[in-house]
């Protein structure tokens, strides 16, 4: 059945909602307050909680698609049976005490109460599922501790709720976010193919540490790649790591090199540190990916610039230029041809570098980035653009420099990908909500940049993450157009 | 797979058997005869590799219990004298005989390994490395599921990081990508129809410019 319910529900019951502050009923109960579906606490020791009516039980409520379990374990099963009963479609357990810590017996008595039924179950042992774009929001974790991120469009799944959340934090925008805990029922499978069915997602990106179905994972996610980029941190890789996957949700986590090798066959782009899974999925969800692999480079910092090109360049290894078309692309710096280069000349400072990286020097102005972007604009050789520096000098007015970038990125149908460099002074504002976010100029530019669609990264390696991303993006689409 | 009736199936193929399955596969296998008793026949091409045959014995090299021959002579007193050592430290091993096996090293010879085994997540899965002394210690070897297409065997060679040394390399041209991927394809192949194979390795796979061969191989069946 399809698990639409599990994204967009229209109704939505607390089981267990509290009145105590601090309690996980109250905190998801408060956090549901911009939820633009209906609310239902049950609770049969209370009349009303935060002004709504309570219900002894999800049976009195009449239909609801969605029904959090936030009741200790002992009591929850019996909760779940009730939400069958109602005719719930999608049960959110949070209660954690089944198949992780060796319950597997209360685990397996949630299977035997939906047999059969048209209810569904995801977690136990997990945060649930927030929406951006709804208001949706079964995450037990305060508002006040960590304000939500505004509406995008990467969905995240994921098996560890905290994990995941790191990562929609950081990402700083999200479509759904979904933790799915011991997946006794509701498989990491079935959430992202219902995320690749989601118009408000364009990537998905999830952290997995054990696949519940290997088999039905290797069959199906072809089809959810082929639509959707899917940007997957697997972890418990070590011998240790597994261990610790093992006790963490109950699962046992496989093989390194074999989930590497089914991954790529999937068409999934593997990630192995957060970093890399933000900053992939950051890639992804603003630009197009690569067809090819040749990148200019602008800059007026030489050193970053000498930075990203060492990242970006693999030698030719002498055998896959023998393999066929999409394995020869090579991530490389575009090599640039004469007529490209005079033309370069005639706009440029006369100090500066006409090859690739174009350096403009370090008392460029907007001015000569716009001049050399329009050149690039056209250029059918190049794949991609990167434009890298600093916005120290004097010579540089960022919000101008701000306004090029977005001119820019609306003509250009290829990857433009952009660094402004760290400052490391005057990162924290105090007293804020947002303690934990750097607020400098450069941040608050980058995320003015970052509003006009156009990835932003901090150093030259991140950005590297992001282009890395598109470049085997590019392949796997490349492969699905041919017919092996 | 194919066993007299009535006797139980070996869950260990020794390597004679174990490259008539390659072969009925389609993978090209060295030129081999299996001494049971006698003499080797006329016809042989030297030099060769003369091999213990036992489905019990496992590390048959480890053992010293294959040596590299250049004459009929020198293959037939490696024969007996393997056969003895293979009596002595392996007395309970049950053998099937001494296999002659014409040695396929080319100039531009390569040695990969392929190979299969059972992931607890993923079912059948194919696995593609760098052969070798060195391959336990680098460990560059590539898996996939099964079913493959020729797409993924591509990818498979792409994953591996000493794959330079399939392209031109210390005077050698690369080595026939068509020899190669259609081996592993005809693997791929066999094993979808024999899901009883749990586990096997074909090492060396010795590609050069022209052919890939199954030097040497081996194949576990279900029981």
């Amino acid at each position: 059945m399809t698990l639409e319910k599990l994204l967009r529900p229209d109704s939505v019951a607390v089981v267990g909602a509290s009145r105590t502050a601090g309690k996980v009923g109250n905190i998801i109960l408060q956090n549901l307050a911009r939820f633009e579906g209906d609310v239902y606490p049950v609770n049969p020791g209370a009349d009303d909680i935060m002004d709504m009516p309570c219900h002894d039980r999800v049976t009195d409520i009449g239909p609801v698609d969605m029904a959090v379990v936030s009741l200790p374990q002992h009591v929850a099963n019996q909760a779940v049976r009730d939400c069958v009963d109602a005719g719930v479609s999608v049960v959110v357990i949070v209660t954690s005490g089944y198949g992780e810590v060796g319950n597997h017996e209360a685990e397996q008595e949630l299977l035997d109460i939906i047999d059969g039924t048209g209810t569904r179950i995801l977690g136990p042992n997990c945060l649930g599922v927030f929406n951006a774009h709804t208001g949706l929001d079964t995450l037990f974790i305060p508002e006040e501790k960590s304000a939500r991120p505004p509406p995008g469009n990467v969905s995240i799944v994921t098996q560890s709720g905290g994990v995941g959340f790191m990562i929609m934090n950081e990402l700083g925008h999200v479509s759904n976010y979904v933790s799915y805990g011991n997946q006794a029922d509701i498989s990491e499978l079935e959430i992202m193919q219902a995320m690749a069915d989601d118009p408000d997602t364009a990537v998905i990106a999830g952290y997995v540490e054990a696949l519940k179905d290997g088999r039905a994972f290797r069959e199906a996610m072809p089809g959810i790649t082929s639509r959707t980029p899917v940007v997957m941190l697997k972890a418990g890789r070590s011998a240790r790591g597994r261990e610790a996957a093992s006790s963490h949700t109950g699962a046992m986590a496989g093989s390194e090199a074999v989930y590497r090798g089914v991954l790529r066959q999937t068409h999934v782009v593997q990630t192995s540190t957060l970093a890399q899974t933000i900053d992939a999925a950051t890639a992804l969800s603003r630009c197009p990916s690569l067809r090819n692999g040749r990148i200019a480079v602008v800059t007026n910092c030489g050193g970053m610039a000498v930075m990203e090109t060492d990242l970006l360049s693999s030698e030719d290894n002498g055998f896959d230029a023998i393999l066929p078309e999409p394995w020869r692309h090579r991530l490389q710096l575009a090599d640039f041809d004469s007529a490209l280069q005079d033309r370069l000349a005639e706009q440029l400072p006369e100090h500066a570098s006409h090859g690739n990286p174009i350096d403009l020097g370090g008392d460029a102005d907007a001015d000569d980035y716009r001049r050399v972007l329009d050149i690039l604009a056209g250029e059918r050789d190049i794949d991609g653009v990167i434009a890298i520096g600093t916005l120290h000098p004097a010579s540089i007015d960022g919000g101008r420099l701000a306004l090029v970038f977005q001119r820019f990125a609306t003509r250009y149908d290829r990857p433009f990908l952009v660094s402004l460099g760290v400052e490391i002074e005057g990162r924290t504002e105090q007293g804020s909500s947002e303690y934990y976010r750097p607020v400098s100029r450069i941040s608050l530019l980058e995320d003015a940049i970052q509003e006009m669609g156009i990835p932003v990264y901090g150093t030259p390696e991140r950005l590297a993450n992001g282009i890395r991303a598109l470049h085997t993006y590019g392949r796997y689409r490349l492969l699905d157009e041919k017919d092996f | 797979m194919h066993h007299d009736g009535g006797s139980r199936p070996p869950g260990r193929l020794n390597e004679y058997e174990a490259k008539q399955v390659l072969r009925d596969a389609g993978i090209s296998c060295p030129r081999e005869t299996l001494l049971t008793d006698g003499e080797i026949p006329g016809d042989v091409d030297y030099p060769v590799y003369v091999k213990i045959c036992s489905r019990d014995i496992v590390h048959k090299s480890d053992a010293r219990l294959v040596t590299h021959a250049s004459s009929r002579e020198n293959a037939a007193a490696a024969a007996r004298s393997i056969r003895e050592r293979a009596r002595r430290i392996f007395p309970d091993a049950s053998i099937q005989g001494v296999l002659v096996s014409e040695d396929v090293a080319t100039d531009d010879s390569r040695e990969l390994i392929l190979g299969t085994t059972r992931d607890r997540d993923f079912g059948q899965v194919v696995s593609l490395g760098i052969g070798g002394v060195s391959t336990e210690i680098y460990r560059d070897v590539a898996f996939r599921a099964l079913p493959l297409n020729r797409g993924d065997i591509y990818d498979m060679l792409h994953e591996l990081r000493g794959r330079a040394m399939l392209g031109s390399f210390r005077g050698s041209e690369p080595v026939s990508l068509a020899a190669l991927v259609d081996t592993v394809m005809m693997f791929s192949r066999m094993l979808e129809r024999h899901p009883e194979i749990v586990a096997g390795d074909v090492n060396p796979l010795m590609v050069d410019v022209e052919h890939a061969v199954a030097a040497d191989a081996y194949l576990e069946v279900e029981t």
